[in-house]
């Protein structure tokens, strides 16, 4: 596999290693900064006392049953280029600041992407819970269709238009608000009647 | 480089198969994809994205960026349009393409800002509330120059904007009697004597068609030459916009947060104009930017005047003054 744009770091020699392995059994690592930038990593090692350098160089490696070998290589050079940044707000993502350089990096990144490694990239980010990872497939994904028609955005992403004509014609004139408070209404509708049953029943 | 790097990705990635994603990814996607596409493409991809998004409005609305200030006015000769930034560019929507309007529904607007110069524009207005959601609305009006007229209009204001009831309203007007307005059968949640002072404070709002104009006069003046009217009155919208925001932050939000507890509606008296001579110290800053004194010409719209030579407390508010006396200050010079 390639090792990605021009100025990726790795570990270095005196980084303390975090084991993990993929689904295919292969074992990789990656420095204990680039592992934090991971909720599920970060959890696991509460979880398992995962708390200080000398339990993480005496580690089994974390078993990573949902991530291919290929995702989980990306995944640790995202990491390990991200490791020094400054924690992702999700919520306010785009208050979130990145510097030219590292902003450059991850636009090669995601170019050497096709549609099949993002895809998969994507959900192994979601997996190991990666905000600015998941963030950036999110976008790249949303970036394919900014600028096209309906038809096109259809296409782009593979979907099938199972509206009728008429449905098409009614979405485009009617204020969503009228559909949220119809959806709103249901919801509650629903809310209604399972309260009612357990009286009901009694 | 950076071009060819986006050009090579649009050509690696022709096609993406999103069905296979589930809709916590989906979700995350939408988010990156501007309000105004969503509503008018993504809720027509298909019958699954069209349930995931009115499903999901709540949890989409808060992921977007907000609009900090979003202003609604009525253009000379024209109809009414909105004017607000995005990506770092003033846009306007025009009311005739009033369904593009739409898309503000999904776009959390902090402020909206509303000149009110005509009857015409009452309307459109409502039919504008009645799809949005906003924090806090202020209208500016120079129409409105009875108390009846302004009941009416706080009204249904209150009326078709449904978010406003937990939010605050702030109103700007030229009706001089404002007492008048208490005597009325109104249920607006105000009362006057039992605010502090300090809450009587006056707010004049620019006026950014006329702070186009005035743009223009001094560009001339200054260049001598033809400009691109287009470009600066975009630049002056855009400088108005964030002057406003400023403004708001810096000095009036607290205030807000202050009566909003208690007090939907404040009320500006607008005799309080009388009390200082505006006209004199908006001048000097003017002559100022003629003279090149100030360090940047475009300083010119960032009218704000402190409050220092009336003796009152100036150093948590700031006033821009209405673009009306800017009329009489340049036919002073």
């Amino acid at each position: 596999m390639a090792d990605g744009p021009s100025g990726a770091k790795k570990c270095r020699d005196d980084d303390v290693l975090f084991r993990v392995k993929s689904k295919e059994d292969r074992e990789y690592t990656l420095s204990k900064k680039a592992a934090q930038l991971s909720g599920t990593i970060h959890h696991y090692s509460e979880n398992y006392g995962l708390d200080n350098d000398e339990a993480i160089m005496k580690m089994e490696p974390m078993s990573l049953l949902e991530v291919s070998s290929e995702s989980l290589h990306h995944i640790i050079r995202w990491c390990e280029q991200h490791r020094n940044c400054p924690i992702w707000e999700e919520e306010k993502w785009w208050q979130n600041e990145r510097d030219a350089e590292l902003t450059k990096w991850e636009d090669e990144f995601m170019a050497e992407m096709t549609s099949e490694t993002l895809y998969n990239l994507f959900l192994a980010a979601n997996f190991l819970d990666i905000k600015c990872l998941l963030d950036k497939c999110a976008q790249s994904v949303a970036d394919m269709i900014k600028g096209k028609s309906v038809d096109e955005i259809r296409e782009i992403w593979m979907l099938e238009n199972d509206f009728t004509p008429e449905e098409e014609e009614k979405i485009k004139n009617e204020n969503p608000w009228e559909a949220i408070l119809r959806y709103q209404e249901q919801l509650e509708k629903e809310k209604e009647e399972q309260a009612s049953q357990p009286a009901a029943s009694s | 480089m950076l071009e060819n790097t986006k050009n090579s990705v649009s050509s690696l990635k022709s096609s993406f198969d999103l069905k296979r994603l589930p809709n916590e990814l989906l979700l995350e996607i939408v988010k990156f994809l501007p309000p105004r596409e969503i509503f008018e493409k993504i809720l027509l991809l298909s019958k699954a994205f069209n349930k995931l998004i009115i499903e999901n409005h709540k949890h989409l609305r808060d992921s977007f960026p907000k609009i900090p200030i979003c202003y609604l006015k009525k253009l000379p000769n024209k109809t009414v349009s909105i004017f607000y930034i995005e990506k770092n560019e003033v846009q306007v929507i025009d009311f005739e393409e009033r369904n593009k309007w739409k898309w503000l529904f999904y776009a959390n607007i902090q402020i909206l800002l509303i000149q009110m110069n005509n009857a015409k524009i009452i309307q459109p207005l409502i039919e504008f509330f009645s799809t949005i959601s906003v924090e806090t609305v202020l209208i500016s009006s120079t129409y409105t120059d009875s108390a009846v007229r302004l009941y009416t209009e706080i009204s249904w204001v209150y009326t078709f904007l449904p978010s406003l009831k937990n939010h605050g309203l702030i109103y700007f007007s030229r009706v001089s009697d404002y007492t008048s307005i208490f005597s009325l059968p109104t249920k607006i949640p105000f009362d006057p004597t039992s605010l502090p002072t300090e809450f009587y404070e006056p707010i004049h709002l620019l006026d950014p068609i006329d702070a186009i104009t005035l743009r223009k006069l001094l560009v001339s003046y200054e260049n001598d030459e033809i400009i691109n009217i287009s470009k600066v009155s975009m630049r002056i919208e855009k400088m108005v916009l964030e002057e406003i925001c400023d403004i708001i932050s810096n000095g009036l939000k607290w205030k807000f947060e202050r009566i909003r507890d208690h007090y939907h509606l404040l009320w500006i008296d607008e005799s309080w104009e009388n009390r200082y001579d505006y006209e004199e110290e908006i001048g000097e800053m003017n002559l100022k930017v003629l003279n090149g004194e100030e360090e940047e010409s475009d300083s010119l719209v960032r009218l704000t005047i402190s409050r220092s030579s009336d003796g009152v407390n100036s150093t948590n508010f700031q006033l821009i003054k209405t673009i009306s006396s800017f009329s009489s200050v340049f036919s002073v010079m």
